[in-house]
């Protein structure tokens, strides 16, 4: 654990080590807490939670543990590798373990002591956990209230143990519409990482803010991401744009000025 | 015409030994491929696209062989759940048995033996 601020452990930050992240942040995640990646499907979701994991074993020694209900592990290997992250060669020296499962088995698996979760954090010490997706939870059932206390139930299972997590949940929205996390995920939750496309110049951009990053000052200003084989970058604000959240942005009247200006 | 004897004997002996029809073909290659798993019958059912009730009783010859260990799980809908422990040496077999599928001849002689297998049950 590093850049510890304040002397309680739950004052420590815990870095993603993603590029422009952890600035953003005010230094990482909250120590033992859980950040939710919301975003439509494609805006980059697994690629910042297997860089968080990634990260965690090669720049600060933190074993993690990936729990996949949708792409395969065999996908993920691949997928991370293009991001220049061999999670094979991690698995090979006990620093990560891909748990392909479905939720309702591993929820009650998150319930079991001494459950297949419970040793796979034992064996590995794993200090980072990514669960892709949430949005898959609603599989188990369609009831708000019960699907709210399955998810209550879920991370703070996670949270037995001095761990950090990363979640997904899928937007249905690929521009436009925005929500909160659904099923009550964002009062659960201490920070809320929002993805999303934006249209600049006939071509689509990612765009990252942070929604909520419980007791803890963040950057709210809205930034480029950028997914390159080195893994994911945050990087400068839209300057001269407007209107970003709506997914189709206009040239702020002073960029326009200065545009004409100089034809 | 196959000519059986052309295939490598180590992999005949474990096509022999563990693949004794396709669905046991499909599940060593998903858990090799997706080493932790973690599933019901159902649930890996679902990732292989076959039906629960078509692999579970091969979901338990690969527990009895030790290649899968399962464990009850109690309570509400009680279930099996199955994750995949092989050994290395039993490792390294799917790795040259992959490397065989590769190949034409030496598949076709493979999916013969399986056929085989399907037929006599």
């Amino acid at each position: 654990m590093v850049d510890e601020q304040g002397s309680g452990k739950e004052a420590q930050r815990v870095p993603t080590g993603i590029a422009g992240l952890d600035e953003m942040l005010g230094g990482g995640l909250l120590f033992n807490s859980v950040a939710v990646i919301k975003g439509a499907p494609g805006t980059g979701k697994s690629c910042l939670g297997m860089e968080f994991i990634s990260k965690g074993i090669s720049e600060y020694g933190e074993p993690g543990l990936i729990i996949t209900f949708e792409e395969f592990p065999r996908q993920l290997y691949r997928d991370a590798i293009s991001l220049g992250f061999d999670l094979r060669d991690y698995e090979r020296e006990d620093k990560l373990r891909t748990i392909f499962t479905t939720p309702a088995v591993f929820l009650r698996e998150i319930q079991q002591p001494g459950g297949i979760f419970d040793r796979t954090i034992e064996e590995i010490s794993a200090r980072r956990v990514f669960v892709d997706s949430m949005t898959q939870l609603e599989r188990i059932t369609q009831d708000a209230v019960e699907l709210r206390e399955i998810m209550y139930t879920f991370l703070n299972g996670l949270l037995r143990y001095d761990i950090t997590a990363m979640v997904t949940q899928e937007d249905a929205y690929i521009t436009g519409n925005m929500s909160v996390a659904e099923a009550g995920l964002s009062y659960i939750v201490d920070t809320i990482i929002q993805l999303r496309y934006v249209e600049i110049n006939s071509s689509i951009d990612r765009a990252l803010f942070v929604l909520k990053h419980r007791a803890s000052d963040h950057d709210k200003r809205i930034r480029r991401m950028l997914i390159t084989p080195t893994g994911v970058k945050v990087e400068s604000v839209f300057e001269g744009r407007e209107g970003i959240l709506s997914g189709n942005p206009y040239v702020t009247r002073r960029v326009r000025k200065a545009e004409e200006f100089f034809k | 015409m196959l000519d059986f004897e052309n295939l490598d004997p180590q992999i005949g002996v474990f096509v022999e030994e563990y693949i004794d029809s396709f669905i046991s073909w499909d599940l060593i290659l998903f858990f090799h491929e997706n080493p932790y798993t973690v599933g019901s019958p159902t649930s890996i059912a679902m990732s292989i696209g076959r039906l629960g009730s078509d692999i579970e009783p091969y979901l338990e010859k690969l527990a009895e062989k030790g290649v899968l260990v399962r464990e009850l799980r109690t309570g509400d809908g009680s279930e099996t759940i199955y994750a995949y422990r092989p050994e290395p040496d039993f490792e390294r077999m799917v790795v040259e048995f992959k490397r065989a599928l590769r190949d034409r001849a030496s598949r076709l002689i493979i999916v013969s033996k399986v056929l085989q297998k399907e037929a006599k049950r």
